[in-house]
């Protein structure tokens, strides 16, 4: 997994590159509490790389946008592959995060 | 219905079967299958006596076969045997193949023979072919007529062999049908085939020949997912399903990954399929192997071609129960193998536990 950053005004983007799995969350995690040290209105993640997320990488993000949230402010998904995008829906995470 | 003990049957000195002890009952339908050269037609031309046994006895309801007293080919009748090419008479209609042997062996009147060829002709689908010679047809038609001429002289048991391995692969299907149909009506058979998943989905008992034996015996989910003897497991591994083991805490699971994708890249599955074969995966290790207190997995994928399905078994121990009740932080993980799998069932046995899914191909 890669992850590469990029800001637009005040969105803060962070570019994910291969699997969120089991042994890439830990990283990923690292990698997002990292960003959240940067002043940003929305944290971005833009999933056009990632080929596969599991329940280790649900729980991340899931973790994120709570905190995110109680700092009062935005987190978003962007550009989720059908596979990807699947597991969000079946678990119901679709709901409560906002994907675009 | 038909017990053999001790067969044994040598070609000058080389020895195709050992010791064979088996005995078939009325409604078994059994596969046979084997790496190439293990005896398997001579097995099934042994029991009807294409070959005469060189040992051992074989006993049909009882009777001794290879006793000198006995009416052999009033017992070979009680046989049907199907084979690989038709042996259909070339020069007689498709009628006349089916009650040539009624009218000659049965000693049945034309009008009767001919009454229960229409009747058989029907059930292989072949009614309008009734007045065609047997070389106008094509194969798959060609042998449904030789399975229809076995039927018209009333067998109690049919052997095959092979009988789709001279054939188009376009033709398997429609013969592969009437088989099944036979197989739902009750007929007793014994079937060397290499179609494992018609073997695996028809059969109620299979035998794996190896060695001169019948190497193991057993139901097809023993025997192709679960097989208990080294030569077996070799061979099932080989002709169709992905096996990979985890005996310590910490695996590979790219490795393994790309083991699993090779496998379904294989069977050209598409990609959505493999996405979650490889997601159920991860997501049963997840909950296993923090549960485990001495992981020993293995993970056989295998691929249905006639259902369109993968089943994916996790044979496990070092956890006692069903992994999906384990204790866990959340219900993520098990809620994506539920939702990814049309199927799920738990089988705990004696040592370990085995947890199988089914996921159809959409
Ligand atoms: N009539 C024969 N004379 C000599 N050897 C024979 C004869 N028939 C078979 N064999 C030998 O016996 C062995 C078993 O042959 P058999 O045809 O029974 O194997 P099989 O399991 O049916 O193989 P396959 O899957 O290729 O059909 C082979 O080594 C074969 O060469
Ligand atoms: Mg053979």
């Amino acid at each position: 997994m890669n992850i590469t950053k990029t800001t637009k005004d005040y969105d803060f983007v962070l570019h994910i590159e291969g699997r969120i799995d089991i042994f890439t969350s830990k990283s990923l995690a690292e990698e997002i509490n990292a960003a959240t040290e940067n002043k940003f209105s929305t944290l971005i993640i833009d999933f056009s790389k990632v080929d596969y997320i599991s329940s280790t990488g649900l729980r991340v993000i899931i973790d994120t946008k709570k905190k995110i949230n109680a700092a009062g402010l935005k987190f978003e998904l962007t550009n989720m592959s059908a596979g990807v995008k699947s597991v969000f829906d079946m678990t119901g995470f679709s709901g409560i995060l906002k994907i675009t | 219905m038909i017990r053999a003990e001790k067969l044994e049957k040598k070609f000058g000195d080389v020895t195709v079967l050992k010791e064979i002890n088996v005995e078939i009952n009325k409604g078994e339908i059994i596969s046979i299958i084997g790496p190439s050269g293990t005896g398997k037609s001579t097995f099934l031309r042994c029991l009807n006596l294409l070959e005469k046994p060189t040992g051992g006895k074989i006993y049909i309801d009882e009777q001794d076969i290879l006793d000198k007293q006995t009416n052999v080919p009033k017992l070979r009748q009680k046989m049907g045997m199907v084979f690989q090419s038709f042996n259909l008479f070339s020069h007689l209609t498709v009628l006349e193949n089916l009650t040539i042997g009624q009218i000659k062996l049965l000693k049945r009147g034309r009008e009767e023979a001919e009454a229960k060829a229409k009747e058989l002709l029907k059930m292989v689908g072949l009614s309008e072919k009734a007045y065609s010679f047997a070389d106008e047809l094509s194969g798959g038609q060609k042998q449904r007529v030789a399975i229809a001429r076995c039927l018209s002289m009333d067998p109690e048991i049919i052997l095959f062999d092979e009988p789709t391995s001279a054939l188009d692969p376009t033709m398997v299907s429609e013969v592969l049908a009437v088989i099944r149909r036979l197989a739902k009506e009750g007929m007793t058979m014994a079937i060397v085939t290499h179609e494992m998943d018609f073997a695996r989905d028809v059969s109620n008992r299979v035998f794996y020949m190896d060695e001169g034996l019948i190497y193991e015996d057993g139901p097809p989910e023993q025997i192709f997912i679960n097989p208990q003897k080294e030569k077996t497991k070799a061979f099932i591994h080989r002709i169709r399903s992905f096996n990979y083991h985890i005996g310590k805490p910490d695996y590979d699971l790219y490795a393994m990954n790309a083991e699993i994708e090779r496998f379904c890249e294989k069977h050209v599955l598409p990609k959505n399929m493999i996405y979650n074969i490889l997601l159920i995966t991860e997501e049963f290790l997840s909950v296993y192997m923090p549960a485990a207190s001495k992981p020993d997995l293995n993970i056989v994928i295998s691929y249905s071609e006639k259902q369109d399905s993968v089943e994916i078994a996790f044979d496990y121990s070092g956890y006692e129960g069903n992994i999906l009740d384990a204790p866990v932080e959340d219900d993520l993980g098990i809620t994506i193998i539920k939702n990814l799998s049309a199927s799920v069932e738990y089988r705990p046995e004696a040592a370990r536990s085995r947890l199988l899914m089914s996921l159809i191909k959409s």
